[in-house]
């Protein structure tokens, strides 16, 4: 069949927007097929972006070129740093958004994007010539050829909406579901499983009672995600503040009352919901010796009413969400605008993906987001951003090595490993605990560790690049120059420093000073004063990274060296071909697993649950022993 | 000890040993291990009474058909279904009488059948492999296969009984459970008060005082077939091999009244206190041209650096060995020997007569004692792997305080876990989260 599109991208969610933006900017006449213009990048949950992990995975998408950070930043209506009196690695920025000013800005930015084209349709089917994916085949019945597909459709997947007993075929409120496809996906061979989330209720927010609510400011000094707000006015949209309120005993007490009308309880939902985002009936009976739960009352926007109550998603009957908001402080009055609701979808194992997110049995065809087993708009808009690329790099004929991040690069490395290699018995969200060398995968970070590898691949052209350059040139040189500077304990800088608190008895440097836990604030001013040129064109976070770099030094050393040590081992190539069954010693289940899983490399090996250190030392000798064979 | 993962062709083959001591005891266990299916179907061509469909653990009793089918033995049966057994796959046992003739007859039986005899260690390196037996046990009992002496025994036997296993077990969880505390924190700010990381992280201080304990408990532990050097140093004629032929109970080393008799390093075990030790008698120290007793000489100082005992025998009213003649580091016991002959006396040494068997008994458990330092106090142990393991756990650790950072604290302890996964094999990831799921309820 004729390839009329390079890449189609089928779904505009935040997976399938970085997916369309990524692969026309790698130079791929790309299609992005959605069944509502209209809901580019909606926020179907939370109006949020960011947070911790997720807030440095939105700098790395973009330090690759992508769009999330910037359309956060221009749409964001109340930023916060989380733990931000901790080191920099474990810091984490979170806005919350005007929700449907952030799907115009997506939508705005993927029109003017040449080689991208939108489109209202939905997939069904996939043609296959070959072995290969050859196009797709819509609902209506049309076939559109292309070279390489990408697949982010959400909770479409034969999605299914329950409040209480009632149910509805959905695959968001009021939005149909992708069956066809589902059962094409199953039809491909793969294996499917099922998983459920949650999203609380929204209400008016003209009928809640703020004064009985905590109110939550946002930071006084906004920052920004992205590194192109630096070049235009930041933030754009008037800040507003958030609130705080809390389940009662009454609330606790109607949820017991109602849990078998809770299809969560009852046993009518099956699949398997994200324990981090727990739903209200869970955390009431899981944490029964708790006597409250903290509400978040965030607005969806400036000029709506729509609010989101964060921390009560549930599947009760409308009726008893009804009382059940009714008994937060605050919210005695609340009309509910829409109720929670709990969705059951369909997901594909990601073990069945390879780690440029291709579905390894159809070659040709990628997976991005929430079909994949993972939760959140960050996880999805980074996988969006590598199955876009690596979709245009096979549509272009592979001439570019596939597009993947390590472990020690990038949380969307981290991520993307952990799905293919691991799997996802629940919906996956990133945590910094799930990097083991999350000391370097700070925000701040982001553009040191990315950029050169946006920019080979075309996600970054050099003019847009140049800034960022800059920055880190800055960067260097400040801390080259502070290292160099000598402080000398003479009369005259003894003074100076006694006057700010530092002692000094013998010489040190400026970066010395600096790595003092108690080096007080005002060391930036004197310490600009001596070595003007570098420092002084420095902005604050400019300066907060610098001297976080400088603390953090000894710590980051060793870490590096960690990795090296590590990837020496765990880099040992497995052959894709390798047969597990017959490797002495190995149990029959490990090798099962094995077999599934086919880890790249003995490090992911390592990593899949059930294959022991034991089994990976069999592997390694095994392999050893296939080498020594080849080579004599 | 045989290795872990050393030759590990046929594992697919269906395993058949004697798994009881060998000797005519009342009863001797057979025991056939193997892939599921093919072990059942292997034990009823050689036990008929074993039903198709046979209950997990139940004894059954049937006769026992030699190679020919003719009947050998009868006795009970016990099936045990993959993983609920003790090498994770499919097990028989077959229970016959004890005789020695017997079990060969159904080995061979068996091995007509089709099952291969199993290579020392292979039940135990299926168990490892199927994650029945952590790595601790399974060095364990493959160290106390080779045990030649009662401490290397009773230190293996500890290993095999857990002891280590479980010691190591509770610091891991110690330090899984400040992991815990300080994750949840990092990773929820907005769920979890950060009250209580100051005590999750003053846990961390103890937590390595508990490892390095642990760590000196295990001794610094011996590669399987490395045993403890005792090295007799002394001057010439100092009466060094007459006391090395007195402590082995035998004429091992030429003897004469000539000083620089002994030209060569002369080595044999013994056993001492229990612990197998290699005794090593040398050339006497002295300066000298003669090229052959210089070598000698050299040969010494080689021994005696890597020696983890130094015996310097000194004649009663002769001298002791200038302190730079010997190796730096190595412990050191001075006696005096010759005692019965009159003589100075020096307080506080030990004083040994070869002639006589004066302080022999007195020097053997001198020697025991001071080996303690090499061999650890615990009731197990036995490889320095485990040692290191346990101080790079705590090493780890060093320089962590109450005050954080948390995040480098949370990256020093799960190194710290890591390495303690080299002892068992486990790792601690997936584990972590669940605890923190189901410790602290986080998430909106
Ligand atoms: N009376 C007495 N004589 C001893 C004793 N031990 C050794 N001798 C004598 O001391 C002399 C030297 O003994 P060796 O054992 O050969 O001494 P050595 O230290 O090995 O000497 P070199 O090998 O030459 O360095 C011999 O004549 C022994 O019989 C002892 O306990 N009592
Ligand atoms: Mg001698």
């Amino acid at each position: 069949m004729k390839a009329h599109w390079d890449v189609v991208v089928v779904g505009g969610g935040h997976a399938g927007a970085e997916a369309a933006w990524a692969s026309a900017r790698v130079g791929c006449r790309t299609l992005l097929l959605t069944r509502d213009l209209g809901a580019i990048a909606r926020m179907s949950c939370n109006p949020a972006i960011g947070g911790l992990a997720k807030g440095q995975t939105v700098r790395e998408i973009d330090a690759l070129g992508g769009l999330m950070g910037w359309a956060a930043d221009r749409t964001g209506i109340h930023f916060k740093v989380l733990n931000a009196s901790r080191g920099p690695a474990v810091q984490g920025l979170r806005c919350q958004s005007d929700k449907a000013a952030y799907s115009r800005e997506v939508g705005q930015r993927l029109a003017a994007r040449p080689n991208l084209e939108l489109r209202e349709g939905a997939a069904a089917g996939f043609v296959v010539a070959e072995g290969v994916l050859s196009g797709l085949r819509l609902e209506d019945g049309e076939e559109l050829g292309c070279r390489a597909a990408v697949v982010t459709s959400g909770t479409f997947l034969r999605g299914l909406i329950h409040v209480g007993a009632e149910r509805q075929a959905a695959g968001r409120w009021g939005e149909m579901p992708c069956v066809d496809l589902s059962d094409a996906l199953r039809g491909l061979g793969l294996r499917i499983g099922r998983m459920k989330t949650g999203t609380p209720p929204r209400v008016a927010g003209k009928s809640i009672d703020r004064s009985k609510t905590v109110r939550v400011r946002g930071d006084v000094a906004p920052r920004a995600f992205s590194f192109r707000s630096r070049l235009e006015r930041f933030p754009r949209l008037p800040q507003v503040d958030c609130f705080l309120t809390h389940t009662t005993e009454r609330t606790h007490d109607l949820i017991r009352r109602n849990l078998d009308r809770s299809p969560l309880y009852s046993g009518v939902i099956r699949g398997r919901g994200p324990r981090y985002c727990p739903s209200i009936e869970d955390k009431v009976v899981r944490f029964a010796e708790r006597d409250r739960h903290q509400i978040f009352i965030e607005p969806e926007g400036l000029d709506t009413d729509w609010t989101y109550l964060g921390g009560l998603s549930m599947s009760l009957p409308a009726d008893v969400q009804d009382e059940v908001v009714r008994s937060l402080p605050g919210l005695e009055e609340a009309e509910i605008l829409r109720p929670a609701y709990a969705i059951e979808y369909d997901v594909v194992f990601p073990e069945q993906l390879d780690d440029t997110l291709a579905v390894r049995e159809l070659p040709g065809l990628f997976l991005a987001g929430q079909i994949n087993g993972t939760s959140g708009y960050e996880e999805a808009a980074g996988q969006g951003l590598v199955a876009g690329v690596n979709a245009a790099l096979v549509a272009k004929g592979r001439e570019q090595a596939p597009f993947t991040l390590g472990r020690h690069e990038a949380y969307i490395g981290v991520m993307i490993d952990d799905l293919v290699t691991l799997g996802a018995e629940e919906p996956y969200r990133l945590l910094t605990s799930r990097a083991e060398h999350r000391l370097l995968l700070g925000g701040d970070t982001a553009y040191a560790r990315l950029v050169e590898k946006g920019m080979a691949y075309g996600l970054l052209t050099e003019e847009e690049a140049a800034p960022i350059q800059e920055r880190e040139e800055r960067q260097r040189a400040a801390r080259a120059a502070l290292g160099g500077s000598r402080v000398l304990p003479d009369r005259g800088t003894l003074l100076e420093l006694e006057a700010m608190g530092v002692g000094l008895s013998e010489e040190t440097t400026g970066a010395g000073l600096l790595r003092r836990p108690d080096a007080p604030a005002s060391l930036r001013d004197w310490l600009a004063g001596r070595v003007r040129e570098p420092l002084g064109g420095l902005d604050d976070e400019e300066w907060e990274r610098l001297v976080n770099e400088i603390r953090y030094e000894g710590f980051l050393k060793r870490e590096r060296e960690v990795i090296e040590r590590v990837r020496r081992a765990a880099d040992r190539p497995v052959p894709a071909d390798f047969r597990y069954r017959g490797v002495p010693g190995l149990s029959a289940e490990a090798a099962e697993k094995l077999e599934r899983h086919r880890p790249r490399t003995l490090g992911q090996a390592g990593r899949i649950p059930g294959v022991t250190p034991a089994a990976v030392t069999l592997l390694l000798a095994r392999l050893a022993s296939g080498e020594r064979r080849v080579s004599s | 000890m045989a290795p872990l993962v050393g030759d590990a062709a046929g594992d697919g083959d269906v395993l058949v040993a004697r798994a009881t001591p060998v000797g005519t005891g009342a009863l001797a266990i057979v025991r056939l291990s193997g892939p599921a299916g093919r072990v059942l179907a292997l034990a009823r061509e050689m036990a008929p009474r074993i039903p198709a469909r046979p209950q997990a653990r139940r004894a059954y009793l049937s006769p026992f058909l030699d190679e020919e089918g003719s009947v050998a033995d009868e006795g009970l049966v016990l099936w045990f279904a993959s993983p609920a057994s003790s090498t994770g796959e499919e097990v028989v046992e077959l229970q016959a009488h004890g005789s020695p003739a017997v079990v060969e007859l159904l080995v061979a039986s068996a091995v007509s059948r089709g099952a291969r005899r199993a290579r020392p260690g292979e039940f135990t390196r299926r168990a490892l492999a199927n994650g029945k037996i952590d790595l601790a046990r399974a060095e364990g009992i493959g160290l106390l296969a080779g045990a030649a002496s009662r401490g290397e025994a009773r230190r293996a036997l500890g290993l095999v009984r857990g002891e280590l296993s479980r010691k190591v077990a509770a610091l891991r969880e110690e330090l899984l459970g400040v992991l815990v505390e300080l994750e949840a924190r990092l990773d929820f700010a907005e769920d979890v008060e950060r009250d209580g990381e100051t005590s999750a992280l003053a846990r961390i201080v103890s937590a390595r005082a508990a490892l390095r304990l642990l760590a000196s408990e295990a001794g610094a532990g011996r590669a399987p077939g490395v045993v403890p050097t005792v090295v007799i140093v002394g001057a010439p004629n100092a009466g060094k091999s007459t006391l090395f032929n007195a402590l082995l109970g035998e004429d091992r080393a030429l003897v004469t009244e000539l000083a620089g008799t002994t030209r060569d390093a002369v080595a044999e075990m013994f056993e001492v206190e229990g612990e197998r030790v290699r005794l090593v008698d040398t050339a006497g120290l002295r300066e000298t041209t003669e090229r052959l007793e210089r070598l000698g000489v050299e040969a010494a100082g080689r021994a005696a650096a890597g020696a983890d005992l130094l015996l310097v025998a000194r004649e009663a009213g002769g001298e002791s060995p200038a302190r730079g003649d010997l190796p730096e580091g190595v412990p050191v016991l001075v006696l005096e020997t010759k005692a019965d002959l009159p003589g100075e006396r020096r307080d506080g040494e030990l004083r040994v007569s070869a002639r006589t068997g004066e302080g022999l008994t007195a020097l053997r458990r001198e020697i025991g004692a001071r080996l303690v330092s090499c061999l650890g106090t615990g009731e197990f142990g036995g490889l320095p792997r485990q040692r290191e393991a346990l101080l790079s756990a705590a090493a780890a650790l060093d320089g962590l305080g109450a005050e954080g950072p948390a995040e480098i604290a949370a990256g020093a302890v799960r190194a710290g876990l890591h390495a303690l996964g080299e002892i068992t094999g486990e790792t601690a990831t997936e584990e972590l989260l669940d605890r923190i799921f189901s410790t602290f309820c986080v998430g909106k």
